[in-house]
């Protein structure tokens, strides 16, 4: 909505009614109440959104990176009520969001895919079939998957119907759809994406890497580009792969190419995503592209503003994910009113944030808080701006991830570069709290705080503050 | 004489009307603006501003790149906390709680049935990810506080074993 309104160009919001309140309804020109809180009966819930764009008189539809974005009905419904779909055109949607099918036609263009089913597995025998084949542990996927949804890593053979039976389950509520395959599990991999955008004239080119391998539940947390793990030959050879995986199903708009590079240099074509990335800002930093105005030129049907040639990168850039999360038991997410937010500011520090203070965490949808990203000339700068600004990120009234990325900051496996997607079950115990430096000054601020007289908020009364007299001794000092 | 606990440990402090004192040592503070869920003070030889909220005795805050978290309670509370763990320890693991609030998409066991350490007791769908609800031990399933569809809050008992 920023990039549009830059651009002279009106904005139309649809927000759920748990979402009137949030900025993003007001910052719009114009919004529209979907009605209902479900995701389901909102952002998921296609006619409903046409309709609001029709009435509106909208000439294009943005499908976000969420809930619709990697649908391909949506994208054909648009296009269907005459209006513009700021992203591929449904048939690239559906083949790659068909994994298998996505597999199959890379493959068929030289990109290198995981050693796997080419098709979805139905029982339990042949799955186990497949498994013993290819060796234990394995990835067990939703076809229609992504973002970790509906995928179980399986390590032997005993794990193998519970897993399957709860990807096919949790597939099935997550994309209607309990098709499942199976893939060899790279160990210790690195995932590697490349940035790749494509005119609906037939170019394509690529925007470099993002090193997307600190995650939990298999979802990502931290990423950075460029990424330390590949050579420029290496470089090359993956924007190469990618902008043939974009070729082999005639994408148009903005796209990401997902690779996994094992330890031994090899990598593997994952699956491309539809859509914008939560993880863009970082190639907006070090390229200088505002992807989002790109992706309503393409729309638009603009050929590409650059040619392969043209895309430079300087410096580092670093995005880490604030979720409202309990990252000391297990990354749980939390919910709540966010009491107080306030980002941390200054040179080369990107906040991107759907929330404020007094915003509600709320059960519905995704806990994500903001995105924070920095760029500095190089990585070691980057870092250092990444632990300032996460030190300087205050929220309370929810537990967030700030914690764990300052953790992955401070970690010698993260500055070395030396890091793959084990990153979390190798070095992350929840008992990496405070140090006793921190814990002592913390003690000294918390008995300040609860000296310092009766809250007048009221929900801090208890015994200790009501019976205070020090603070007001010394105010008459 | 109160105390601070966070991590397991413990730090008094006192408001002895003559200045705060935090395990027997003095700190230098003059508080200048005081605000719900803001002070600023100068500590020593700094100006500090200290964001918190404080609910219910725990106490949450951010401080010039700190955070910190901890529960705040006096004499009295500390007395009470003591009794109420030496009795009640036992019982408290026999109730299986839910570890997210999220949706109970399905109850997988039935009031009565004997369990063995591990087996699914619920699916509860949070975030749009399935998790698995299992038990922690081996048991009888005494109680079944949810049915297929209902919305749980974070801790809510969803079942207890004998």
């Amino acid at each position: 909505m920023r990039t549009l309104r830059e651009m002279g160009r009106e904005s139309i919001a649809i927000y759920s009614d748990v979402d009137v309140l949030m900025p993003f309804a007001r910052y719009a020109d114009r919004a529209f109440p979907l009605g209902g809180k479900e995701a389901r009966e909102t952002y998921l819930d296609s006619e409903k959104i046409i309709a609001i764009a029709r009435r509106a008189g909208a000439d294009a539809v943005h499908p976000g990176y969420g809930f619709l974005s990697e649908n391909s009905e949506f994208a054909a419904a648009v296009e269907r009520a005459g209006l513009l779909f700021i992203g591929p055109g449904h048939e690239a949607i559906r083949s790659m969001g068909d994994k298998t099918e996505a597999r199959k036609m890379v493959a068929a263009r030289g990109v290198p895919t995981v050693p796997g089913t080419m098709e979805p597995v139905e029982s339990l025998e042949a799955a186990s079939k497949v498994a013993a084949g290819i060796g234990y542990p394995i990835l067990v996927k939703a076809a229609a998957g992504g973002g970790g949804k509906g995928m179980r890593l399986v390590k032997t053979r005993q794990d193998l119907e519970s897993s399957l039976r709860s990807a096919k389950s949790e597939a099935q509520s997550a994309f209607g759809d309990s098709r499942v395959f199976i893939e060899k599990f790279v160990v210790n991999p690195r995932h590697i994406e490349f940035q790749i955008l494509a005119d609906s004239h037939g170019n394509v080119i690529h925007l470099f890497e993002r090193e997307c391998s600190i995650q939990r539940r298999h979802q990502k947390v931290v990423e950075e580009t460029p990424s330390l793990a590949i050579t420029q030959d290496l470089r090359e050879e993956m924007g190469k792969a990618a902008v043939d995986a974009a070729k082999s199903c005639g994408y148009s708009n903005a796209g990401t190419v997902e690779f996994v590079l094992a330890e031994d240099g090899k990598f593997y074509f994952l699956e491309m995503n539809t859509r914008l990335q939560v993880e863009h800002p970082i190639t907006e930093l070090t390229t200088g592209i505002d992807l989002v105005r790109e992706q309503i030129m393409i729309a638009e049907g603009d050929k590409l503003h650059y040619s392969q040639d043209e895309i430079r990168k300087s410096g580092h850039a670093i995005e880490c994910r604030i979720y409202a999360e309990d990252v000391y038991s297990g990354f749980v997410p939390d919910t709540g009113a966010l009491k107080m937010i306030r980002p941390p500011e200054g040179n080369w520090v990107r906040v991107d944030s759907g929330v404020e203070t007094g915003s509600e965490i709320s059960v519905y949808y995704d806990p994500m808080i903001a995105k924070l990203s920095t760029w500095d000339a190089t990585r070691d700068e980057a870092i250092s701006k990444m632990k300032r600004a996460l030190d300087e990120y205050v929220v309370l009234g929810v537990k967030t991830t700030i914690p764990f990325c300052r953790f992955v900051m401070d970690h010698g496996s993260f500055s070395s570069g030396k890091y793959s997607t084990a990153f979390v079950e190798d070095f992350w115990t929840s008992d990496k709290r405070n140090d006793s430096v921190e814990g002592r000054k913390g003690s000294e601020l918390a008995a300040i705080v609860a000296t310092s007289g009766k809250d007048s908020s009221g929900a801090g009364s208890s015994e200790v503050v009501r019976r205070s007299s020090w603070t007001d001794q010394r105010f008459e000092d | 004489m109160a105390a601070i606990i966070a991590d397991g440990s413990k730090v008094e402090f006192e408001d002895g009307g003559n200045g705060l004192f935090v395990d027997g040592q003095k700190i230098d503070c003059l508080i200048l603006s005081r605000e719900a869920g803001r002070i600023v003070a100068r500590i020593g030889d700094s100006i500090r501003e200290i964001l918190y909220e404080f609910r219910d005795g725990h106490l949450e805050l951010h401080c010039a790149g700190l955070r910190f978290e901890c529960n705040v309670a006096s004499d009295r509370d500390l007395l009470i906390g003591s009794l109420e763990t030496s009795g009640a320890a036992g019982k408290f693991h026999s109730d299986v709680r839910a570890p997210m609030p999220g949706l109970v998409t399905k109850v997988c066991v039935s009031r009565g049935e004997t369990v063995k350490r591990g087996a699914t007791l619920v699916i509860l769908e949070a975030m749009k990810m399935e998790n698995e609800i299992r038990s922690p031990r081996d048991g009888i399933i005494s109680e079944l506080y949810v049915a297929n569809g209902a919305i749980v809050e974070k801790d809510q008992v969803l079942s207890s074993l004998e």
